[in-house]
């Protein structure tokens, strides 16, 4: 079971850690198993009338009540101590991962699918380790000491009560092997459950516009409901096994009391003895029931470690050259021959070569899906061609450090991350030493600062997930603002004007003439008013560039290119005339 | 600059009201067992079960101490008293199995009901809030108390039961230690007396610690949200080594307080094994002296039986108080969610609404989402049956609120909304949302097929109906081409999918419903010039007999409705249409004209 194999390697690195606690664990079981053995002496003595020794005994359980007491104690922080770190490890190691994987795993994840792993997943994981491998170690103790004493005693009860345990035992394991795949079965369905549940709340306003509500309701009380039946068949099977191992152990002491009190009766034990055995006996009845409870969180920390570890494991294709150089850009960007597919079957570019030299700004221009989006996150390695290159001042991307490509290359996305900060640090994510003033420059340039300035506390307002909601606009604008806060030699601009209103837009047009200056950049633009003043525009039509060229070029050509423009600017070819009235 | 995510602490402090909020423990309670009323029958069977499973669980000490005593009192080889108290025994275990079954199959199926049935109230109340709760909470907290929890919730049902049949168990064997030797009893049961003041005293100096451990998980958590929803930002920016840094950071401070807690938590725990040794000694040495006691080898054996027992449950509730607490506080955070009334309520004399002729009319209408910050102010305004109008107006002037008002996503502050001379308060929320339809801004699409988004909760709509608003909303074409065509199965964030396809799927969605009342927010904003063409045309076709509202910004759309709205700063400031807004010359004219003409000075 490698999952197992590599949990419990994530433990080992702790190791000295782990071994302190391993002997403890040890060592607390020995004076919970002297405690039997001491009733025992005491009823010996109590029969033998010897009873200055009962002080002594007295005394020796008072004693291994005390060590059981630090050690039991130590051993519980310890167990715990051990879960912990390999829980921080791992959320640590889960994490880092995360920063480096490329755009195609979060295209395929779901946020709160990942969200899951790395907290209910990790988790899991902490609690079998400590609770389910460190205590794990006692509970074994605690089966195998009393065997060994138990045998030492006297061999002939002694071995009854070992096949007896252990007969009974083989059956507990068994069942809990059945009861470690059904709980596997039910987790998953919860999280069926869960995961639908997460969809139709983010999703909430569309179902209330929808009027869906009772549907969504349905909908979740059926699987809530086909969750319950499962948790309830198998707890059935939980508790029914409980049960039937406690009355084995019974039946085993009724046979160790007939047999034990018959060899009393011969003189072969002492009372004492025999109470002994009686004490353990609830001991080891009590230790294999506390099996279930490992059972489930064993099947549990398996299914999570499956999960944690296929992210961990996931392989960035996103390779740095080992001699990778850093980039310092003057904006010269090609395309030669680029393919590229999210799918291996779906090919999303088509063979794209074009040429932008610095300072030139490219339009992208096409239908939806036609492959806009995926030109302009090739440049910063958000994914990497299939096919063909794509070189900067010469040098292919692949061949340059990610950190120097992607300071080169600054990108506004379509949709707009705004992070629980306030608007300032919000700004300056991606620059560390930024000035106010610096702050202030680039929201003015992204004509955001008057907005701001109207909140109560400017800079300091508090947004995202807990504070001050932004609309699209406003978020659009404060990417444009944190991009222009690094001043990247090339820019991308991602349908960055499609949701901000013509007045807006207009301002920002305005700033971006400023910015673009002396930038190579790349605007994806569905009005044709952006896209005109483009010293190269690619027509795009289901990853193809099937046109690309000059304004003047591609209205000569009288294709594709020259349809669409017809189509936005009729409108206004009317307004002229009405304006030059006015 | 700190990083996000260490200030994400600042952010919960200021809104996360919880952490401070005392828990309500006894109203708690009683919320949670009157979810077990329904099942009263099968819990008097299980309680029964459990009262006679007790019984055989402190019968059965005294049957071995029988035992032992027959054995040890009849002198030579006559076995047969023996025997038969050893035959006793394993009567009352069989007994015990019984009872035992009865009380636990029972008890499963009761607190899994239990469960579902505070999941699904959970679900319906979350359903029947209003959209200004989702817009005050985000949806991950949510989630974790309809999820995490229900979780610590059935977890501690189950606790519970267990420890009621304990502490049953506890009162019984405590009665019979009493009933087989009053003094021994005494001193066994002044030990576990003992426990009380400890307990109490642990649970002042622990809590301080453990709830500080909770919260900076909560800190952990939200750390790992904004890396992973926020991964492409970023990537984008560079940000990884110092994130991975931050991160870092607060799982270390989470770790140590994982770890401080662990300390205290665990402080209980010595005491009970130290005080269970304690009685099990004072015992043995009372015995040793003869005194008051009957000196009886049983007895020691049943007593040392019994303390086993009697600590045992005491040491498991140590370790499950914190459960139990924790399950209450959870509980506790269930019923507040349930208390919350929806804003937009549905009046008891709510009638349904009949089919509309489409008549809108807001009458001076105010509204704010924070007190004290009007969004729209005194809006009036009649939209007549099968009207297109437009609304326009800067970033920020109201546009959506207002449409989000006519959906009664909120209810009005003052003024009113009527369709078809009705108060929008007036009709129940279904009848009025059927005859409504709308493509938002951001359209959502749930993890299904292509089909069943565009169907999702109308099943009564055939998979040609589902083509054909398809076809109309212009989505038909690129739909066929996808893979598995409506049987496409989409993404959260679909790699398949361009934010201006999965607004025609809304789009389609919206159009299938066919209804009185069109609503197009900025539904064409990310659609790339010739879709929206086609749009126009299907759209020209579609609205024809319905009333519309639509909010563009493209002038192509605003131009062909009846009637343009100019929103400004809350306020409709200018009425009209097209031209006769252009001649105006005011805030339509200053929007519109220049992004009209602003083509004409790129080109001189």
């Amino acid at each position: 079971m490698p999952t197992l194999v590599r949990l419990v390697k994530y433990a080992l690195t702790q190791r000295a850690l782990v071994i302190v606690t391993a002997v403890v664990m040890v060592a607390s079981v020995v004076p919970r198993v002297a405690l039997p053995r001491l009733v025992g002496d005491a009823v010996d003595a109590l029969l033998t009338q010897g009873r200055d020794s009962l002080v002594l005994i007295a005394a020796l359980m008072v004693a291994a009540g005390l060590v059981r007491a630090v050690l039991g104690y130590l051993g519980l922080y310890l167990a715990e101590r051990v879960g912990r770190v390999t829980e921080y490890r791992l959320r640590n190691d889960f994490v880092d991962k995360l920063q480096w994987l490329n755009f195609g795993f979060f295209d395929r994840q779901k946020t709160g699918d990942l969200m899951s792993r790395a907290t209910v997943d990790i988790d899991a994981v902490d609690s079998f380790i400590s609770t389910g491998v460190m205590h794990g170690i006692a509970f074994l103790m605690l089966f195998f000491l009393p065997i060994i004493v138990m045998l030492s005693l006297n061999w002939q009860l002694g071995l009854i009560a070992v096949v007896g345990s252990l007969m009974i035992s083989g059956y507990g394991v068994s069942l809990a092997l059945r009861l470690f795949r059904i709980y596997t079965q039910v987790f998953r369905e919860t999280g069926r459950m869960n995961t639908a549940l997460q969809e139709s709340l983010s999703g909430i306003r569309t179902v209330k516009v929808l009027g869906a509500q009772d549907f969504e309701q349905q909908r979740y009380r059926e699987r809530a409901s086909a969750v319950a039946s499962s948790f309830i068949l198998a707890d059935r099977l939980a508790v029914t096994r409980d049960a039937v191992l406690t009355f084995l152990y019974a039946a085993l002491m009724a046979v160790i009391l007939l047999v034990g009190g018959w060899q009393v009766q011969q003189g072969a034990i002492t009372a004492g003895t025999l109470a002994t055995f009686v004490l353990f006996l609830v001991m080891l009845g009590g230790s294999i029931r506390g099996l279930e409870w490992r059972v489930r969180l064993f099947s549990t920390a398996m299914a999570a470690g499956k999960r944690i570890f296929e992210v961990l494991d996931t392989r960035n294709p996103l390779v740095v050259a080992e001699d990778a150089r850093e980039l310092s850009a003057s904006g010269h960007v090609v395309f030669d021959s680029v393919s590229f597919g999210y799918t291996d079957d779906v090919p999303a570019l088509h063979d794209v070569s074009f040429e932008l030299r610095p300072g030139q700004t490219a339009a992208i221009v096409g239908g939806s899906g036609s492959g806009k989006s995926t030109i302009a996150h090739l440049l910063p390695r958000f994914y990497d061609a299939s096919a063909g290159r794509v070189t900067i001042d010469g040098v292919d991307v692949r061949d340059v450090t990610l950190e120097s490509l992607r300071r080169s290359v600054g990108i506004v996305m379509q949709d707009v991350f705004v992070f629980s900060a306030t608007i300032r640090d919000n700004i300056a994510y991606g620059v560390d030493d930024a000035s106010m003033e610096d702050v202030i420059r680039a929201a003015r340039a992204a004509q955001l600062h008057d907005f701001i300035e109207s909140l109560p506390d400017g800079y300091d307002t508090w947004v995202g997930e807990r504070g001050t909601t932004l609309s699209g606009g406003q978020r659009q604008r404060l990417a444009i603002a944190r991009t222009l806060l690094l001043a990247p030699p090339i820019l991308i601009l991602d349908d960055s004007t499609s949701s901000v209103d013509v007045a807006t837009e207009a301002l920002i047009q305005q700033a971006m003439v400023q910015v673009l200056r002396g930038r190579t950049s790349f605007v994806i633009a569905h009005r044709l008013s952006t896209v005109r003043r483009a010293d190269l525009i690619l027509v795009l039509d289901q990853g193809r560039v099937v046109e690309q060229g000059t304004h003047d070029d591609l209205m000569r050509l009288n294709g594709y290119y020259h349809r669409i423009h017809d189509l936005q600017l009729r409108p206004a070819d009317e307004l002229r005339g009405f304006s030059a009235d006015a | 600059m700190a990083t996000p995510a260490a200030q994400a602490t600042r952010g919960r402090a200021q809104l996360d009201l919880d952490h401070d909020r005392q828990t309500r423990y006894w109203r708690t309670l009683l919320w949670l067992f009157g979810h077990f009323r329904p099942y009263r029958g099968r819990l008097a069977v299980a309680v029964v079960a459990m009262l006679a499973y007790s019984g055989t669980v402190v019968a059965l000490p005294w049957t071995v101490k029988q035992a032992i005593d027959q054995l040890l009192a009849t002198p030579g080889d006559d076995l047969r008293g023996f025997a038969a108290s050893v035959g006793l025994f394993g009567l009352i275990a069989a007994a015990r199995f019984v009872t035992g079954l009865i009380h636990s199959r029972n008890m499963v199926k009761i607190s899994e009901w239990v469960v579902l049935d505070i999941r699904t109230q959970l679900v319906a109340q979350l359903q029947r809030l209003s959209m200004s709760f989702y817009d005050r909470n985000q949806v991950g907290q949510i989630m974790s108390r309809v999820q995490n929890d229900v979780e610590e919730l059935a977890d501690s049902l189950w606790i519970l039961t267990l420890s009621l049949a304990s502490f049953v168990s506890v009162i019984g064997i405590a009665a019979a230690m009493l009933a087989m030797d009053a003094l021994l009893a005494a001193i066994t049961l002044a030990f576990v007396a003992l426990l009380i003041p400890s307990l109490a005293f642990w649970r002042r100096i622990a809590h301080r610690p453990i709830r500080r451990a909770r919260e900076t998980i909560a800190d952990v958590t939200s750390s790992v949200q904004e890396n992973v929803a926020g991964i492409r930002v970023v990537q984008s920016l560079n940000r990884q080594q110092q994130n991975t840094r931050a991160f870092h950071d607060v799982n270390q401070i989470n770790l140590r307080a994982a770890l401080r807690s662990a300390r205290y938590r665990y402080g209980l725990w010595p005491s009970v094994e130290l005080l269970a040794a304690l009685a099990l000694a004072f015992i043995i040495l009372v015995m040793g002296q003869g005194v008051g006691a009957s000196l009886s080898v049983g007895l020691l054996i049943a007593f040392a039986l019994y303390i086993e027992r009697l600590f045992e449950p005491i040491r498991e509730l140590t370790g499950e108080f914190g459960q139990l607490t924790r399950s209450l506080v959870a509980a506790d955070r269930a019923v507040e969610l349930l208390e919350i009334e929806p804003e937009v309520r549905t009046a008891p004399d709510a009638i349904a609404l009949a089919s509309l002729t489409g008549r809108i009319r807001f009458e001076h209408v105010h509204f704010e989402y924070e007190p004290g910050q009007p969004v729209l102010r005194d809006i009036s305004v009649a939209v007549e049956p099968g009207e297109t109008v437009a609304v326009v107006g800067p970033t920020g002037s109201g546009k959506t609120t207002l449409v989000s008002l006519l959906l009664r996503l909120y209810d009005v502050t003052s003024g009113r909304v009527t369709v078809d001379g009705r108060d929008i308060r007036e009709v129940t929320g279904d009848s009025l949302s059927r005859q409504i339809g709308i493509v938002p801004q951001e359209g959502f699409l749930f993890s299904a097929t292509v089909r069943e988004n565009i169907r999702h909760d109308r099943a009564d709509l055939t998979d040609g109906d589902i083509v054909n608003a398809a076809k109309a909303a212009g989505a038909h074409a690129f739909v066929t081409r996808l893979p598995d065509g409506y049987d496409t199965v989409l993404e959260e964030r679909g790699v398949n999918l361009s934010v201006g396809q999965r607004q025609l799927i809304s789009f389609a969605r919206a159009v299938a419903r066919d209804p009185r009342i069109l609503i197009l927010d900025e539904a064409t904003a990310n659609v790339d010039t010739e879709t929206e063409v086609h749009i126009q045309q299907a759209l020209h076709r579609l609205l024809r007999g319905r009333t519309s509202v639509v909010i563009a910004h493209r002038l192509s759309t605003v131009r062909n409705a009846d009637r343009i709205l100019v929103l400004d700063d809350g306020r409709l400031v200018e009425q009209g249409t097209h031209e006769e807004l252009l001649a105006r010359r005011g805030l339509y004219h200053s929007l519109y004209g220049r992004s009209v003409l602003s083509p004409e000075a790129d080109l001189s």
